[in-house]
């Protein structure tokens, strides 16, 4: 499904972020990306949507070459994949309910199924009660869930998390875990990038390590 | 389709909310857009203008062939055969020698013994020819004049040529005037809208990031930045033509207007309506561009 081959990544200030990664990720996986801060966990994710493409190498998912893909068929490979930011990248302005319909609505699906697919997807990550609130006006764990609900409104094929825990105390992370879990139960392939060594401890999933850009352990912790 | 009418409802709400957001920098795009479009009309207004009047003018202008005194009887009938066989002669006239001298009599009344104290009739006859509209330009009628200098019996071929020359040049001067002028003020107004589209492309960039990364096209993404920049452009435009129809009338009713023909002249008569209905369009493109130069910018092309 996702396939990484020598996928080296420089950025223009000399900077290395990726050297030489290569990684096959199947479908219906659950997997850690893992290392330290800027070992290149954030770029390995943002190869796979296209928000960044390698300096050389290839990254192929779904057979497509992501990097040669033409520009117009971007939003279609970005329809299949959620993702959730370390920031959030909650709008400040939208309510819990917009926000999270603001996806459904950029896809062009009707009003009645904008609705109904925003409300479900609230409901599973128990936020229907806030549904008018103002991203400011809710906790941080809520707004962790917010951008997990708008990742997984468009039913995509891979979830991608960045750091999802980082800001969440023990319970809210296990709590987050279990539900990226039951997402991963009904087919989503998910990746999860942490630096949270006893989350993964507790998952025992496979794990891609990365260090200064490389792949430094590839195993089930 | 019913995608298609979905994503036309959106960017239609998404254009219209956007033009409300932020009201006064609409209004100046529209305002920029009006403007060059409001100058640009003066000037084809002038041109139209000119242009009916140098017609009318041409209705009047005739080629004149005056003809040698010993011109004989046949050479009279040659160059008569010849000129109703020109394509581009729709009326000859014969003018003969007395006919000349009582039009003289009649145009300058006050001369009329000139011709008695000159001994008899000093005026030559000729023939009138009136030329067929499409040749009614300084190009046709030298043609004319040249191919008929040479011929048997005649003395000297002369049309007005200096006027029309003069008229078609003023014509075509206000017509560049108009043109260049509005050029420069187009383009002033292409950067005013191209910066008011950026500044909310700015105030909207977080959101505009969000919709690429959930997968947004874009042609959803632009599509409302673009109908608002039409709309706006159209706005100005029908602005402009309601100005320039106004400013029509008024200088209509002044009295340098009633009683200076020249004024008629210059300002008689309006755009016809594909003029009118050009600067309106003429005014959404503008918008269009502006904003299609201005997203390619602000990177979301």
């Amino acid at each position: 499904m996702i396939q990484f081959f020598h996928v080296t990544k420089k950025y223009q200030q000399g900077a290395q972020a990726l050297s030489d990664v290569s990684a096959h990720i199947e479908k219906g996986e659950f997997i850690f990306l893992t290392g330290p801060s800027g070992a290149g966990k954030t770029t390995f994710l943002k190869m796979i949507f296209r928000e960044d493409v390698p300096t050389s190498g290839q990254v192929i998912v779904h057979n497509d070459d992501v990097a040669t893909m033409p520009a117009r068929r971007i939003p279609y490979l970005r329809r299949q994949i959620g993702v959730v930011f370390q920031d959030f990248k909650l709008l400040p302005r939208k309510t819990v309910f917009e926000n999270v319909a603001f996806a459904t609505q950029v896809i062009g699906l009707s009003r009645k199924e904008q609705r109904i697919r925003t409300f479900q997807v609230l409901e599973m990550l128990g936020l229907n009660h806030r549904l008018h609130n103002y991203p400011e006006q809710v906790s941080g764990g809520e707004q962790q869930r917010m951008a997990i609900a708008r990742a997984l409104v468009n039913r995509p094929l891979i979830l991608l998390a960045d750091e999802p825990t980082g800001n969440l105390d023990p319970d809210l992370a296990k709590e987050i875990m279990g539900l990226f879990k039951d997402i991963n139960s009904h087919g989503t392939t998910v990746i999860i990038a942490t630096h949270d060594r006893d989350l993964i401890r507790r998952m025992s999933r496979r794990v891609i390590a990365l260090d200064h850009g490389r792949v430094v352990a590839a195993a089930v912790a | 389709m019913g995608r298609l009418l979905r994503a036309l409802r959106h960017c239609a709400r998404e254009a219209w909310d956007g033009l409300w957001r932020n009201p006064a920098l609409s209004a100046l795009s529209a305002a920029a857009i009006s403007i060059s479009l409001y100058v640009l009309g003066l000037f084809l207004l002038l041109a139209v203008n000119l242009n009916h009047f140098v017609e009318a003018l041409g209705k009047e202008m005739q080629v004149q062939v005056y003809l040698k005194e010993d011109a004989s009887p046949a050479d009279l009938k040659t160059l008569r055969a010849e000129f109703e066989s020109d394509p581009a002669i729709e009326v000859v006239r014969f003018v003969p020698k007395a006919e000349a001298r009582l039009r003289f009599e009649r145009d300058f009344p006050s001369l009329r013994d000139l011709p008695e104290r000159v001994g008899g009739n000093p005026f030559p006859a000729s023939f009138d020819l009136e030329i067929r509209d499409a040749d009614r330009n300084p190009e046709a009628l030298d043609r004319i004049a040249k191919s008929y200098q040479k011929a048997p019996g005649v003395e000297e071929v002369r049309y007005d040529r200096g006027w029309t020359e003069r008229l078609v040049g003023l014509v075509a001067l206000a017509r560049r005037g108009g043109y260049g002028l509005g050029a420069l003020l187009a383009f002033a107004a292409l950067v005013t809208v191209g910066a008011v589209v950026q500044l909310t492309v700015l105030a909207r960039r977080e959101e505009i990031e969000i919709m690429k990364l959930v997968g947004a096209t874009a042609a959803f993404i632009r599509g409302p930045f673009l109908l608002a920049a039409a709309v706006q452009g159209l706005a100005g435009g029908a602005v402009a033509v309601a100005g320039l129809y106004v400013t029509h009338r008024m200088v209509e009713r002044t009295e340098v207007f009633t009683t200076n023909p020249f004024m008629t002249i210059v300002a008689g008569r309006f755009l016809p309506a594909q003029a009118s209905a050009a600067l309106a369009a003429g005014g959404a493109a503008l918008g269009i561009v502006a904003a299609i130069l201005s997203l390619r910018r602000a990177g979301t092309f």
